[in-house]
């Protein structure tokens, strides 16, 4: 009964969220012929024959109505049409993109999740130290450095001046790799930049987070219960404290991951790596209707996703979210 | 034990992600399978690298039109009749033709033993194919297809076009633009802009692509060793999407780029590149007035608007190197085509404010003329806009510059909705007939002013004129007039003209020339192929 209720809410949302990726693009002045035409450098002139063929291929010319019912088609079949700027399905545009972002930004959410808890822990347990302090303060000011600047210091250090790191690029360009652990070290030497910049982005906010809820934790009764009884520090804080203050820690990975996924549009651009939040950028300044759907639903499912995953997990965490909505139903 | 559970799942997450990336990172698509084993990297790598941002899939009808980046990689693989070399229109596919006496019929013909990428014979068939498929399924590039009224073959090399008029830019401007394809393969292609079967890319030209990775925007051709036209000079020439062209120029991962920064130019010259500068300069940036703009459409106060401008101050502090302002007439100094007795507009702002007095904009206590308020709109941060901004402040106008995206700025053009627009664009050294298309609303192009006509009887009937005239000295005189209208009317200011500064090494390769005119309809760069091709006598 309650699993059923909330799936129903489940698409519901989705259901909303769709529709709006299908308005919100349009409401966008101007439309994909105008990108087309428009651009700096472009042809003298299109003419009239050229525009009407563009508009009848890519079924600019068919009402809203008949727009939403394809567009509606297309989620089901998972067909979101051809994609105007690149002229070819927009399931196989994203998906040449998927795994960098996925890439990149996974190993940095493992790596920021990491450090941040364990910096956390440590942090909290020397509380009111020097090294806490000291901790704390670089944190918090490694936070304030916007992610764009940070790889672009990077990027000045490690590939200008030193020649360290690629200036960009997810592999070397017109590289053929002698078999797949030449191309394992060509794309990790690729994504060490980009995901150092989005793990250091990231792991002030976790830190702060899990350094505040350890400190909450260590005060309770029963942590001075467990010194009491001589339970070794590392003991203390994996089995108590981490585990009674991980709640809020995931829900804001959870959130966090979902941002993620259009997020690094910045660091993607500052490395020009090819991933999902570039292409977002440059489907919505060029209007590119059909592969702003694609890109949509697919953060749309992704961020429902995750949701689910945390509703399903917090119960296991934690059992008393469990029953007590048993007993609220 | 629960919590264990969950442990392992996240570490399960983080492997498969980490496997997702890997696992998938061999997405470029080889085109050809050429397996050579490969020694060392620096042997496997392309020679001539040009840096240049994704332009599309390079076939006939997928190519990105926004920049001449697509109809230039096009060009790499498939042919024309004519081409254009240092000195003008030169035989490609056609070697030789002839006019008839009205000027309405042209008989080509073609080179013999040409042979397309796979083998096949090209045969006037192929060419009546071409210009049948094209009026179906436009070509994504320029070309006045509508001035032809037939193409049928007279014999086995020969084919002959018949034109609804006579039309000068002919030979350059369409013949020298549309490419010949294949009759076997696209007669059964019925959606051409999507098919990415390999035979899309087969054509007669000196290259053949080994490898597009669209999403770096790296193309590796080869050269196609049994080019009619001769011998090509170099074994490969590759393209790749270079963020920072200088930090890669300086890093070697490309070797050759253009630039329209002086600065960069300069400064890379010290570092021992070579620099060749566009000429003629072919590109521009401009302002487009609003004629139905209750105020701006009164010619006094453009002209105003255009002595209050310092146009030289404004090329030398953003450009750099030999500034060349705005013609008036829009076609550039350095060109054939340019009339030198067209209006100027010094930079003087007493003239300007007198102008602006006499027609009745009176400055108030502040010396802010307070009728009198302009707005400007640009597709990205400008310089350009600023300086105005702080030139025509000197003169009592306020300017508001309004910023807006790609997208936005050309539908508010198309519908007529700004006072006036700043646009940068290229194509002015080619042939002249773009002043007809811009101004008789012929362009759907935003930087036409587009659908609105430029409403002068004389213009609109010597724009007319010029089309039909087939005597060049005629035509320039013709073109000449022209300019002396807009010079005269400024239906659009230009501000400066830019040159494009191309930037290689000569050891590796010193072919490079400034085509004549620009490559096709004017573009004024170095990517033309006859670079590359060593001729048979």
């Amino acid at each position: 009964m309650r699993r059923s209720k909330h799936t129903v809410t489940y698409l519901y949302v989705l259901f909303f969220v769709l529709l709006l990726n299908f308005v919100l693009p349009r409401l966008l002045p101007g439309g994909p012929i105008d990108f087309l035409e428009g651009g700096e450098d472009g042809p003298v002139f299109i003419s009239d024959a050229q525009k009407v063929a563009m508009r009848d291929y890519y079924h600019l010319d068919e009402s809203a109505w008949m727009q939403l019912a394809d567009y509606v088609k297309g989620i089901f079949t998972f067909d979101f049409g051809q994609s105007f700027t690149y002229k070819m399905p927009v399931y196989e545009v994203i998906m040449n993109r998927l795994p960098w972002t996925l890439l990149i930004v996974g190993v940095a959410t493992v790596l920021s999740i990491v450090i941040g808890i364990v910096a956390g822990l440590l942090s909290a347990w020397r509380h009111a130290g020097d090294h806490d302090r000291g901790w704390f303060l670089s944190m918090i000011s490694v936070s304030t450095i916007p992610d764009f600047l940070t790889g672009m210091l990077f990027v000045l250090g490690f590939s200008v001046k030193w020649d360290w790191f690629p200036l960009g690029g997810a592999a070397t360009p017109f590289y053929t790799p002698n078999g797949w652990w030449d191309l394992l070290i060509d794309v990790s030497w690729h994504a060490v930049l980009p995901v150092v910049t989005l793990t250091v982005a990231n792991t002030a906010s976790i830190y702060l987070l899990m350094r505040n809820e350890a400190i909450r934790v260590l005060r309770e009764p029963f942590i001075e219960f467990a010194l009491a009884k001589g339970v070794g520090s590392g003991t203390i804080l994996y089995r108590h404290v981490l585990r009674n203050a991980i709640l809020p820690i995931i829900t804001m990975v959870v959130v966090r991951l979902g941002g993620l996924l259009a997020g690094s549009v910045l660091v993607e651009t500052v490395f020009s790596y090819p991933g999902i939040g570039n292409l977002l950028q440059e489907a919505i300044l060029a209007r590119d209707y059909p592969l702003l759907h694609g890109l949509f639903v697919l953060m749309t499912v992704f961020v429902l996703l995750l949701n689910m995953a945390a509703d399903r997990i917090y119960p296991l965490l934690d059992p008393r979210i469990q029953t007590g909505k048993q007993g609220g139903a | 034990m629960r919590f264990r559970k969950i442990s392992y799942l996240v570490l399960l997450l983080t492997a498969f992600i980490l496997l997702s990336g890997c696992s998938s990172s061999n997405t470029s698509t080889p085109i050809e399978n050429e397996k050579a084993p490969q020694t060392s990297t620096a042997e496997a790598q392309p020679s001539i690298r040009i840096g240049w941002q994704d332009s599309g899939y390079p076939s006939p009808f997928a190519f990105k039109s926004s920049g001449p980046g697509g109809y230039l990689r096009n060009s790499f693989l498939f042919d024309t009749l004519t081409w254009k070399d240092g000195t003008g229109v030169i035989p490609w596919l056609a070697n030789s033709w002839k006019v008839s006496e009205d000027g309405l019929r042209y008989t080509f013909t073609l080179e013999q033993d040409v042979k397309w990428h796979d083998g096949t014979a090209l045969s006037a068939d192929d060419v009546v194919f071409t210009y049948e498929y094209v009026k179906e399924h436009p070509f994504p590039w320029t070309g006045d297809i509508s001035q032809i009224k037939s193409v049928s073959k007279t014999g086995d090399s020969t084919v002959e076009f018949q034109l609804n008029n006579k039309y000068a830019p002919f030979l350059s401007d369409l013949v020298g633009i549309v490419p010949i394809i294949p009759k076997h393969v696209w007669e059964k292609v019925s959606e051409p802009i999507s098919y990415r079967d390999p035979s899309a890319l087969v054509g007669t030209g000196p290259f053949t692509l080994k490898q597009y990775d669209e999403k770096s925007g790296q193309y590796w051709f080869s050269a196609n060793d049994n080019y009619f036209k001769g011998s090509v000079n170099v074994k490969d020439v590759a393209y790749m999407d270079a963020k920072n062209k200088v930090l890669s120029l300086q890093k070697n991962e490309i070797n050759a780029a253009s630039t329209l920064n002086y600065r960069e130019a300069e400064q890379l010259q010290k570092e021992g590149f070579h620099v060749m500068k566009s000429e003629p300069a072919g590109s521009a940036v401009r302002v487009v007035f609003n004629h139905s703009h209750p105020q701006l459409k009164d010619k006094r106060l453009r002209q105003a608007l255009a002595y209050a401008l310092d146009r030289t101050e404004m090329a030398s502090k953003i450009v750099g190197g030999t500034p060349i302002p705005g013609s008036g007439g829009i076609i550039p100094p350095d060109s054939p085509w340019y009339n030198d007795r067209v209006k100027t507009y010094e930079y003087n702002t007493a003239k300007a404010e007198q102008m602006l007095d006499e027609l009745g904009y009176r400055k108030d206590g502040n010396g802010v003329r307070q009728d009198l308020k302009l707005s400007l709109i640009v597709s990205s941060t400008s310089k350009e806009a600023q300086m105005m901004k702080e030139m025509l402040k000197k003169v009592g106008i306020e300017l508001n510059i309004q910023q807006v995206d790609g997208a936005t700025f050309t539908s508010a053009m198309g519908e007529n909705k700004y006072d006036m627009a700043l646009t940068g664009h290229i194509g002015l050294s080619g042939d002249p007939d773009f002043l007809r298309l811009w101004f008789l609303g012929k362009a759907s192009n935003s930087f036409a002013a587009r659908g609105s006509l430029f409403d002068h009887q004389q213009f609109q009937q010597l724009a007319l004129e010029q089309l039909q005239e087939l005597d060049t000295a005629k035509r320039k005189e013709i073109v000449g007039e022209m300019q002396m209208i807009l010079s005269e009317e400024l239906p659009t200011l230009v501000l400066y003209h830019r040159p494009f500064y191309f930037l290689y090494k000569a050891a590796e390769f010193d072919r490079w020339f400034n085509t004549y005119g620009g490559i096709a309809d004017g573009i004024p760069l170095w990517d033309n192929k006859a670079a590359f091709i060593d001729a048979k006598k």
